[in-house]
């Protein structure tokens, strides 16, 4: 790897020297490299990449292209056709793994598609951390990641992931998620770099008694295009999500933040808030919230804000001895504080990192 | 002199809102303002910090012998100014945070604020939530890690319980033993008297300080014929 390719990954968090990771996942281009630590190998877990997992592992056809239909969309549809790599994760039934598994998706060639599969399987009663960090290095590249995710009964993964793009580079990740009964599913999203455009929608279906927490820290800089949102299908009794998005908004960027409810049975509950902070007049926020209920005994809440940072916020943390510029950098870290409660403990000094970033960059 | 206010005036558009206000204090002293309601009080502070509103200053400020009229409240701050806000506004950032890096900024440590302030407050966004004592608490705190040379406190024991102005006070004793000099304001001077030491006192009435004495006899004055006796002889606009 290139110094320029390793300074991008590390600037995103990424654990490069894989000190505090069980295994890791690194697709440069279309070369994978894996890592598989022996605590994570007499787990009995499987780590490994689809082109290999398609010929030697026999139950992959039952999780392959069930929580994502191919047909979804134009992206789909050419992942279904081209995709050659990605992630397959089998964590076995009670196994809890408590260092993260890393993933690192990075284009480091120009003009190039890099279109992935990532299966990741969560046995029942299992638990484990995967944390998935995409960059590019140079100009015009494209990201196809289809990523179907299986929470199994009483299962818990959680699912990290940082984007860092270029300014002409697009994403387009396409997620689909299933958790069954009283699994727990917490995802956490952080757009940190200016991108030609990001737009992703995970859908996750929720079983009896089973919860999701999702949420998205939306930075826009420069010319970014950021449509993020979420679809929840809360398909049983005692289903309950939650979704939290935060967006800041600088210069020419636009962000779209969406999310949606689906109340399908009764017991179910959820909650939607999307918070957007404007620090441009040439930038747009929108936030669209959909709740819909489709039957009884169904509590679904939104909260929507959009605003700018408080002048007298600004002068009581100047007051303190802060510069204009510090104080703004401090609200912006408070504003994006949200979520980390649902990440294990090995993965909060990257996310916090990542944060501290955001309010870096944010600031102007 | 540490401080000194020399012919402070303050405009908001037409309206004057201090006028004319000459004040000093020396190191170490230890000052009360009152005054009724409107009068001024928060204002003179925040106009010592440079915080706004007003668009119009004429007079000077001079802080340890520089003229700090023109500098930036976060210029003043680390010249030695602290604020004691009497309403913190709630700034979504959460207190901990908040708290470690005012400890960066200044170089204290946190021991010395944690029978100020409540641990339990550490985990949430900074005066969201707070009553009026953990907001007051959680300033003299802030003030005692900033070690300043002049804190300024607008109203710490206004909606405070009793437990809680005694930690006030304490607080309050605290920076003037570490050297700091006071500038108090206090409405009905509940906290004065848990204080072993007060040098001077003054009253500040529409915007100008009509006169400045010995504490005891302020104090006596106020508490006996209210405010409406410092009123007499002056002109409306």
């Amino acid at each position: 790897m290139t110094d320029s390719s390793i300074r991008a990954l590390e600037r995103l968090g990424a654990d490069v020297r894989g000190n505090m990771i069980s295994g890791s996942y690194f697709l440069r281009d279309n070369h994978v490299s894996l890592l598989i630590k022996k605590v994570l190998e007499r787990s009995g877990a499987i780590l490994m990449d689809l082109k290999e997992a398609r010929s030697k592992v026999e139950w992959l056809r039952r999780y392959y292209w069930r929580a994502l239909s191919p047909g979804a969309d134009k992206f789909t549809k050419l992942a279904s056709e081209t995709e050659e790599n990605g992630v397959v994760l089998y964590i076995p039934r009670g196994t809890k793994i408590k260092l993260p598994i890393q993933s690192c998706f990075l284009i480091s060639k120009p003009d190039w598609e890099q279109v992935v599969h990532n299966v990741v399987v969560v046995d029942e009663g299992a638990e484990v951390t995967l944390n998935t960090v995409c960059a590019a290095v140079t100009e015009d590249t494209l990201h196809v990641g289809v990523t179907e995710m299986y929470v199994g009964k009483g299962a818990k993964l959680n699912y990290v992931m940082i984007h860092g793009w270029r300014e002409s580079s697009e994403a387009r990740p396409r997620t689909g998620a299933v958790v069954e009964e009283g699994g727990v599913l917490n995802m956490y999203y952080v757009n940190l770099r200016p991108v030609s455009l990001v737009q992703s929608s995970p859908v996750v279906r929720l079983n009896v008694d089973s919860s999701v927490n999702i949420t998205s820290i939306l930075l826009g800089l420069g010319g970014s295009r950021l449509e993020v949102g979420s679809k929840v299908e809360l398909s049983a009794e005692g289903a309950s999500a939650e979704i939290v998005s935060r967006s800041i908004a600088r210069d020419e960027s636009r962000i779209r933040m969406l999310g949606e409810l689906v109340g399908m049975s009764s017991g179910a509950r959820g909650h939607l808030e999307c918070k957007g902070l404007q620090l441009s007049d040439r930038a747009v926020i929108e936030a669209i919230p959909i709740l819909r209920s489709e039957s009884e005994d169904v509590e679904l809440t939104h909260e929507a804000a959009i605003g700018r940072l408080s002048e007298e916020g600004l002068y009581y943390l100047m007051s303190k001895g802060f510069s204009e510029e510090e104080a703004t950098s401090m609200m912006i870290r408070g504003f994006v504080d949200v979520g980390l409660e649902t990440m294990p403990p090995a993965v909060r000094p990257q996310i916090s990192t990542v944060l501290n970033l955001i309010a870096k960059y944010g600031k102007g | 002199m540490l401080l000194e206010v020399k012919d402070l005036s303050l405009k908001l558009g037409s309206k004057s809102i201090l006028r004319n206000v000459s004040l000093e204090i020396d190191k170490g002293e230890v000052h009360v303002l009152f005054g009724p309601n409107g009068a001024g009080k928060s204002t003179l502070l925040k106009a010592i910090m440079g915080i706004p509103p007003y668009d119009k200053v004429e007079g000077k400020i001079v802080f340890d012998g520089k003229d700090i009229t023109k500098l930036k409240p976060y210029e003043r701050a680390l010249l030695g100014i602290s604020l004691s806000y009497q309403h913190p506004p709630p700034i979504n950032v959460k207190l901990a945070y908040l708290l470690k890096k005012v400890r960066e900024k200044y170089g204290s440590s946190n021991e010395m604020v944690e029978s100020i302030i409540p641990s339990y407050l550490l985990g949430r966004d900074a005066f969201l939530t707070f009553s009026g004592g953990e907001s007051k608490r959680v300033e003299m705190g802030i003030s005692l890690l900033q070690s300043p040379k002049l804190a300024l406190l607008d109203e710490p024991d206004s909606g405070v319980d009793v437990d809680s102005i005694k930690v006030i006070a304490h607080s309050i004793d605290m920076l003037r033993e570490k050297g700091a000099a006071i500038l108090l304001v206090t409405h009905l001077g509940y906290v004065t008297g848990y204080l072993r030491k007060i040098d001077r006192a003054h009253v500040i009435v529409r915007g100008s300080i009509v006169v400045s004495d010995e504490f005891e006899e302020i104090y006596r004055r106020v508490i006996r014929e209210g405010y409406s006796s410092f009123l007499k002889g002056m002109v409306d606009d």
